[in-house]
């Protein structure tokens, strides 16, 4: 985290080099984080591209982080929850398309990368009933490593909060889980 | 340690040193996890249960590959890039304009075409645009002064119609920052090539218009731009905006068959539906638009789906609401005119939506 501050402070300095390496770093993670809310690759590519171009326009005014990671996904978020209130007015026509595809990349994502279609198909069921929100968080949990402060600090809610959505999210994985799956299991194990 | 006896899979999913373990990270913990399967059998089946779903999550990955990464670096380091030089440049290309010479051909018949140093930056409106989005000293002017429509292909392929009167201009050096980029007064309809790395911008009378690939129409007067799309999305924004990303709020969207307005002196765009929707896609090829007794949900679906247009109604008022009603080729207003009429409600146009209003049927 030192280093994150380190980083942060040269940044700020229009060291052009560790910019260039933070989006090099970041972007990925960002792109995946974003794609849980937008599916569209364009405008998500967009919302990267003027989060980093606003970040270099306001260095000088950003504030000291030595966490970059959570800053980063907190500031992508604002930006993509902003762009899709103002597209709100167009979810009906863009439900059509984009929306259903991407459930049902979802499952042939999971589906095809694994040999047990079976079982991936079950697990895609499982996270398929989770809401939105609860995908978020698990993505925050499972794929970021973050802790509960930071994540409280993206999803700008109190820790808590974090902790209570957490716990009921994987409650709900771990009931769906137990109907679904025992068989499967035994099978692997025995 | 005895408390992983009570474990149940959210404990396990929720342990960071669990996580860190099963993504094969070492660890202090290293031996832990293996010495908790060996001290409670009864666990194994769980902790595998939470290791499986842990790296399904983490494997369901919206891929970026390597290529992709890079374009995109190189498209925020183009404008960062940009931003930085913007205070430089401008001194530069103020003091090239003071000496920049007309040079002007008539090439055929009624049409001026040449190139030219920045020539006439007033007329064409281009006085005002700030130096970063300003095209390069070397530009293509092209004025139909012909009484018909004229078409003409931009060197990207994409095909511009210009209208009686409209003046259009770009950079010879077409593709520049990553932007393609036309100034527009008049009228013309854009129909352009996709090239989602390059967006492409028209620039008239204060108001962007951007998109990636798309048909378009954009008119401009002295008083309003107007841009009607025909096909894909594009988006709009006041263009003293333009330079402040952090504040896109201005920023419209347009769908197909919506259409935005902007007013010149006000700065404001509105948005609202073109006159005459056109369908974007065919509709049912056995059922058409003919209903038999359906619910208005079912017909509204269906108009929504084939003209693009949202269309905002109570759903629980309308519940009992149900139609008979054969429709075929009359325009997009001329249905909605028959459907509200047949059922006693009314509709407006807001905000780019249709917004129903009815009293519910019983």
């Amino acid at each position: 985290m030192e280093q994150d501050l380190e980083r942060w402070k040269k940044f700020k300095n229009g060291d052009a080099a560790v910019f260039e390496d933070m989006i090099r770093r970041e972007f990925r993670a960002l792109f995946e984080y974003g794609s849980r809310f937008i599916h569209d690759r364009d405008t998500l590519n967009d919302c990267i591209h003027d989060l980093f171009a606003s970040l270099w326009d306001r260095r000088r005014f950003l504030a000291d982080t030595d966490k970059i990671r959570p800053y980063l996904l907190k500031s992508l978020r604002n930006r993509l929850l902003k762009e899709i209130e103002r597209t709100h007015a167009l979810t009906p026509f863009e439900s059509w398309h984009e929306n259903r595809d991407a459930e049902d990349d979802i499952e042939t994502r999971l589906i095809s990368t694994e040999t047990d279609e079976r079982r991936k198909l079950q697990i895609g069921t499982v996270l398929h009933s989770l809401t939105p929100r609860q995908r978020e968080i698990i993505h925050l949990k499972f794929f970021e490593n973050l802790s509960h402060e930071q994540i409280a600090e993206v999803l700008d809610i109190s820790r808590p909060a974090v902790a209570n959505l957490l716990s009921q999210a994987l409650r709900l994985f771990r009931d769906k889980w137990h109907t679904i799956l025992p068989s499967l299991f035994m099978i692997l194990f025995y | 340690m005895k408390y992983y006896k009570d474990y149940d899979l959210e404990d396990f999913l929720q342990d960071d040193s669990f996580r860190r373990w099963v993504a094969g990270e070492a660890d202090a913990t290293e031996g832990l996890w293996e010495e908790i399967v060996r001290l409670y059998p009864d666990k194994k089946v769980i902790m595998q249960q939470a290791r499986e779903l842990v790296l399904t999550w983490q494997e369901h990955s919206a891929i970026v590959t390597d290529q992709q990464l890079e374009d995109q670096v190189q498209r925020i380091l183009h404008t960062t890039q940009a931003h930085t030089e913007v205070t430089e440049r401008r001194f530069a290309i103020t003091k090239y304009l003071s000496v920049a010479a007309a040079a002007a051909a008539l090439v055929s018949g009624l049409t001026w075409f040449y190139f030219a140093a920045d020539r006439d930056t007033t007329r064409s409106g281009r006085a005002n645009y700030p130096a970063a989005i300003r095209p390069d000293s070397k530009t293509q002017e092209l004025v139909n002064n012909l009484e018909k429509e004229m078409r003409l292909r931009l060197p990207d392929s994409s095909e511009v119609r210009l209208s009686p009167g409209a003046r259009i201009t770009y950079s010879q050096n077409f593709v520049h920052n990553k932007k393609r980029e036309v100034f527009l007064s008049g009228e013309a309809f854009f129909d352009v090539t996709k090239d989602p790395q390059n967006p492409f911008f028209v620039y008239a009378n204060g108001l962007v218009t951007r998109v990636l690939g798309t048909s378009f129409l954009v008119k401009a007067t002295d008083t309003n731009v107007e841009v009607l799309v025909r096909s894909g999305r594009v988006s709009v924004l006041p263009l003293k905006d333009i330079e402040n990303p952090t504040d896109r709020n201005t920023e419209l969207l347009l769908t197909p068959n919506q259409q935005a307005i902007f007013s010149v002196k006000d700065n404001v765009i509105s948005k609202s539906i073109t006159n005459m929707p056109l369908e974007l896609i065919k509709p049912d090829a056995e059922a058409g638009f003919v209903f038999e007794n359906q619910p208005v949900s079912k017909v509204f679906y269906a108009l929504e789906k084939v003209y693009g247009i949202p269309i905002v109604y109570d759903a629980a008022v309308m519940e009992k609401c149900s139609l008979r009603v054969e429709l075929s080729n009359e325009p997009f207003f001329t249905k909605l005119d028959i459907i509200t009429q047949t059922l006693g409600a009314a509709y407006r146009v807001s905000d780019g939506q249709v917004v129903i209003s009815s009293e519910g049927c019983r």
